[in-house]
């Protein structure tokens, strides 16, 4: 049943099958702990807002859009938890980012081998991550870590595929800049 | 380039035992939804079949009482006759029979196979699934 994809579990659960549900928890109980971590930094909070997180989608799963991306939509139930769960504690700042700023961007290379030396390091990295702002790390996560095309990061955002391309744009140009220092 | 550099960043490991933690979670509520439901068309149940016999006796009744019987008896006793008019058959059958004893008729039986369907599907959850879980 491992060889399962989520799509093949889902329906399995639907008919009947709680180790279906089962392996669909354990499947993604990691990667999207990792998610909500980038929210709430305290790991027993993050935890309970994890579990709510499946009990979402537990609760949705027989309405769930068979078209759609599980994994995507998973993130997006996530994404939604880990804000209201901010947003009750008033702990969301909300940056405003303006979607129709234009942003020249000169260099969309790869790093140059002297920064990627520095950057080798985890940690060096997550210090730079936390200077963006928060919407442009997210974004940098869902691409490179969390292996989301564009298209996907905009279902899980909320933002339009031109945003979310630009925003790529910017925040990879501005982790250059931090990583340079 | 740029994948590589951040495969190098850990992020947090979900706690131990996380996973069956929330799996449990879940299956505790499904036990909870399921003892509701449970009780709730086992009362259905109970009720439909109580009614079962007067419902019956109604209908029966009002069946003699409208003459309906009556066109049951001709289908055996004049059948070549009943097939040569069936249709002002039909409709003189339709025309005579009680409707609201019928309808209250089939209502009584949809309601005891529904929560026959319902009892059943969750007296497995209630009674298994709550020891296992030692809820």
């Amino acid at each position: 049943m491992n060889d399962f994809s989520d799509l093949q579990l889902v329906e399995n659960y639907i008919a009947g099958d709680e180790e279906a549900l089962r392996l669909l928890i354990e499947r993604y109980t990691n990667v999207i702990f990792a998610f909500v971590s980038r929210y709430v930094k305290d790991d027993d909070v993050a935890a309970d807002v994890v579990q709510d997180v499946f009990i979402k989608m537990w609760k949705n799963l027989e309405s769930f859009d068979r078209g759609k991306n599980f994994r995507v939509w998973l993130y997006s139930i996530a994404k939604n938890t880990a804000l209201d769960f901010l947003k009750k504690r008033k702990l969301l700042n909300f940056s405003a980012i303006s979607e129709d700023e234009v942003f020249d961007v000169e260099d969309v290379s790869p790093l140059p081998n002297e920064i990627l030396k520095k950057a080798d390091e985890g940690a060096i990295l997550n210090e730079a991550l936390k200077q963006l702002p928060s919407l442009y790390r997210e974004i940098l996560l869902l691409y490179y870590k969390d292996d989301f095309n564009f298209r996907e990061i905009s279902e899980v955002t909320g933002k339009p595929l031109n945003t979310v391309k630009s925003i790529h744009l910017r925040a990879m140009k501005m982790l250059r800049k931090i990583l340079k220092k | 380039m740029n994948s590589k550099m951040f495969e190098k960043l850990e992020e947090k490991m979900a706690p131990n035992g996380l996973a069956n933690k929330i799996f449990l979670k879940i299956a505790q509520k499904q036990v909870r939804i399921a003892r509701i439901r449970f009780a709730l068309f086992l009362t259905v149940l109970t009720s439909s079949v109580a009614l079962f016999i007067p419902v019956f006796s109604m209908l029966w009744n009002d069946l003699v009482a409208s003459g309906s019987t009556n066109f049951f008896s001709m289908l055996f006793t004049n059948f070549s006759v009943v097939m040569a008019t069936w249709k002002d058959f039909i409709l003189s059958f339709l025309e005579n029979l009680p409707i609201l004893s019928v309808v209250a008729f089939l209502f009584i039986i949809f309601a005891i196979l529904l929560s026959l369907h319902f009892v059943h599907k969750d007296i497995k959850r209630v009674f298994y699934n709550s020891y296992s879980l030692k809820i």
